[in-house]
């Protein structure tokens, strides 16, 4: 290959009369790793016949309130991992260990979301290979992690009552590559001036496709709707 | 800021492409950045900067090419100009679409004197 310029050409002379500069085509995508291992996790997965459920949300709209719940509901609890994904502290693991599961804790620093090559190393972890069900709680943000595809089976977002409901106008990436809308702190709605048609409106103009449910992990709303949309992706282990 | 991760991406994509073509440092990477995304320019510039500071890469100059979005309207088939997530489609005012252009972020190629 040509030292110059990379092209095919072996002779300086050849260059003559040619243009200062040359383009090289590449074409790569630029997040191309996280693609990569993203796909490995899918792969992964898909062969072990687990379901992986990446949980995006704001800070404090109640992802570990709802994983709280929802392992206080399950009966069986030992096929579930979860993946605790906080810039500081391991709190939400601990949180979520006393319900008798594994909770890994992935610290991520001065990053803002997680990405697909810290979740391969978490499903590569002993503790998570007899999980079958596995939640991956995501760095409380609205816009850095929906950039990063995780492999995950599906993606849930979470927006609370107390948030706004433009928020899915001023985030849209979340809520257009999300599969299911939950609108968390129902119990909460008689107090907040929230408008929770106008909510829905405004995440069908993002993702027509979104599926809504609106729950309370308090009084109870929606969490059986929850659980049955969970149950409903759990496909039984062929004999 | 979530830009300074993506940069990092670039910053090492540029630099396996001059390792494994064996070229002198480029002068100019070209960037195919999505209107969609939620990916701000300059920052994205700033962190490619950052990125890039003292090493062989930090002269490149980062071009960004912008892509328009653009949707395809699944309630009556026409395509349409989608410069938000939030517009309908200007034919018949429905939202049920398929994202046709607009979340590209590739490295299309680089400049070499």
């Amino acid at each position: 290959m040509c030292g110059t310029c990379g092209c095919d050409e072996r002779k300086p002379e050849s260059h003559a009369g040619k243009p200062a500069y040359v383009k090289i085509d590449l074409n790569r995508r630029v997040l191309e790793r996280n693609v990569n291992y993203a796909e490995q996790n899918r792969r992964a997965l898909q062969g072990g016949n687990r379901i992986c459920i990446n949980i995006l949300s704001s800070p404090g709209s109640g992802k570990t309130s709802l994983l709280e719940k929802t392992l206080e509901l399950s009966a069986e609890k030992n096929h579930i991992g979860v993946i605790e994904g906080d810039q500081y502290t391991d709190n939400d693991a601990q949180r979520l260990k006393k319900y008798g599961v594994e909770a890994l804790q992935i610290n991520t620093g001065k990053n803002c979301h997680l990405d697909a090559h810290s979740i391969h190393h978490a499903l590569e972890d002993t503790r998570l290979q007899t999980c079958s069900l596995i939640f991956v709680e995501n760095v409380g943000n609205l816009i850095c992690p929906a950039m990063f595809d995780l492999g995950e089976t599906k993606r849930v977002a979470l927006l609370s009552v107390t948030e706004g409901e433009d928020k899915p106008l001023k985030y849209p990436e979340v809520f257009a590559h999300a599969d299911l809308l939950l609108i968390s702190k129902m119990d909460l709605l008689p107090y907040v001036p929230f408008d929770l048609d106008i909510c829905i409106e405004n995440a069908l103009k993002i993702n027509s496709c979104l599926k809504i449910i609106k729950l309370s992990t308090l009084n109870g709303e929606g969490l059986n709707e929850w659980l049955g949309w969970l149950d409903q992706l759990q496909v039984p282990v062929c004999a | 800021m979530h830009e300074y991760a993506l940069s990092r991406n670039l910053f090492d994509l540029v630099e396996q492409e001059i390792s494994a073509r064996q070229v002198a440092t480029p002068r100019a990477v070209t960037v195919k950045l999505g209107n969609l995304l939620a990916v701000n320019h300059e920052a994205f510039r700033l962190g490619f900067e950052l990125a890039s500071h003292g090493t062989a890469l930090q002269q490149i100059k980062l071009n960004i090419e912008n892509i328009a979005g653009r949707a395809h309207c699944r309630a009556c088939g026409e395509s349409y100009p989608m410069s938000e997530w939030y517009s309908p489609c200007e034919h018949c005012g429905s939202f049920d679409r398929d994202v046709l252009a607009g979340e590209e972020f590739h490295l299309v190629n680089m400049e070499l004197e």
